[in-house]
């Protein structure tokens, strides 16, 4: 016997558990708080970046 | 011969000026100094997104200020690094520092609640007091640009963005390191690209379309472009194994998106906004992840994808 779908009742798709997926944040280049390039923030311009830790950890 | 850093101090003060304005996604920022001492300049890709005229959304003074440490202040966000931000009655103040020179600030930038209207100051004894100084040099420039897109505007994202053969839009999206840079070569390699830029883009939406921008705010291969073009296809870059594309649904593509932007974290309305924005977006233009290699193949699987 075939079955009739009744249309108040639409055929329903098959149940999927849903997924926990992660997505990874990176804050340090999301905020905007490291130097872009090795030429950028702070007077001097690329001479001050030249010498300091954190502008190496570019933001890019 | 002279040296590089003469070079570049000529060449900055050939193009000093009171008044500079900046237009980048379309927003016009005028920087001017009411100060006969102080001559502003705008360093590297900058200086293609200089106008000469047009009208300007953002009005920016520049001056002078003998700068201390904030006393008392308790701040809406800390970046952990250059920057953090306090609330003075209304109003946005960056206290921007450098690790060269320690805790106190060199730049202090107070704008208005919508960011309209704004004033730097810089502590003198930091620059070079013979030239011209950049009052909005990285990253104020940008912090004042995802402030302004946040109010209704756009948004900026962590991308690659390129402009095809047939003018239609390609937008690479991905964390340093996804392949941004490498799709632009890639992509320039396959003729008749332009490469509006290979690591910041600016979204907007207007005339029933979204649009992808330039910014002066490039990527390793240094390519910006004062540009824009329709968006017509989203990936999110991974690299891979082979080439490959897998589309992705709205709830994956959405969170991709966030981790991808730069959005006023501090700010539940700009958060809102951009939220709707990239909702929007995704409903109208098509997202996808590209697994790929770094080969030309993954160029024309991308194009295939897209047509």
């Amino acid at each position: 016997m075939s079955e009739k779908l009744d249309p108040k009742f639409p055929l329903r798709r098959p149940y999927k558990k849903p997924e926990m997926e992660r997505v990874s944040l990176r804050p340090e280049e999301a905020v905007l708080g490291n130097c872009k390039s090795m030429a950028a923030a702070g007077p001097g311009g690329s001479s001050s970046c030249m010498s300091v830790g954190p502008c190496f950890t570019q933001g890019s | 011969m002279q040296p590089e850093a003469d070079l570049r101090r000529q060449k900055r003060e050939r193009c000093a000026a009171d008044t500079l304005t900046l237009r980048v996604g379309d927003v016009g920022v005028r920087i001017r100094s009411d100060d006969p001492h102080m001559k502003l300049y705008v360093q590297g890709a900058a200086e293609s997104f200089l106008v000469s005229n047009g009208a300007a959304d953002v009005e920016v003074t520049a001056a002078w200020g003998k700068l201390c440490q904030p006393a008392n202040t308790s701040f809406v966000f800390d970046s952990g690094g250059l920057w953090r931000l306090s609330r003075e009655l209304e109003n946005h103040v960056f206290h921007l520092t450098s690790p060269m020179y320690g805790t106190l600030p060199y730049k202090r930038a107070t704008f208005s609640p919508d960011f309209t209207c704004g004033e730097v100051l810089l502590e003198r004894s930091y620059f070079d007091p013979r030239g011209p100084v950049d009052a909005l040099e990285y990253p104020l420039d940008e912090l004042l640009m995802m402030n302004l897109l946040a109010h209704g505007r756009g948004v900026e994202v962590h991308a690659c963005g390129l402009e095809d053969t047939d003018g239609q839009g390609y937008l690479f999206l991905g964390h340093s390191g996804a392949g941004k840079t490498t799709t632009a070569r890639l992509w320039q390699k396959a003729g008749g690209v332009r490469v509006l830029s290979d690591d910041r883009i600016i979204l907007r939406s207007w005339a029933g379309a979204t649009w992808m921008y330039g910014t002066p705010w490039h990527g390793e291969a240094r390519l910006a472009l004062p540009a824009r073009t329709p968006l017509r296809q989203i990936f999110f870059l991974r690299h891979g194994n082979a080439n490959e594309i897998v589309p992705l649904g709205g709830g994956e593509a959405l969170a991709r998106f966030l981790a991808c932007s730069f959005v006023p974290f501090y700010s539940r309305s700009g958060l809102d906004f951009a939220l709707a924005f990239f909702h929007q977006l995704i409903d109208s233009v098509p997202c996808a992840e590209l697994r790929f290699v770094p080969e030309e193949r993954a160029v024309e699987l991308a194009r295939v994808y897209a047509a």
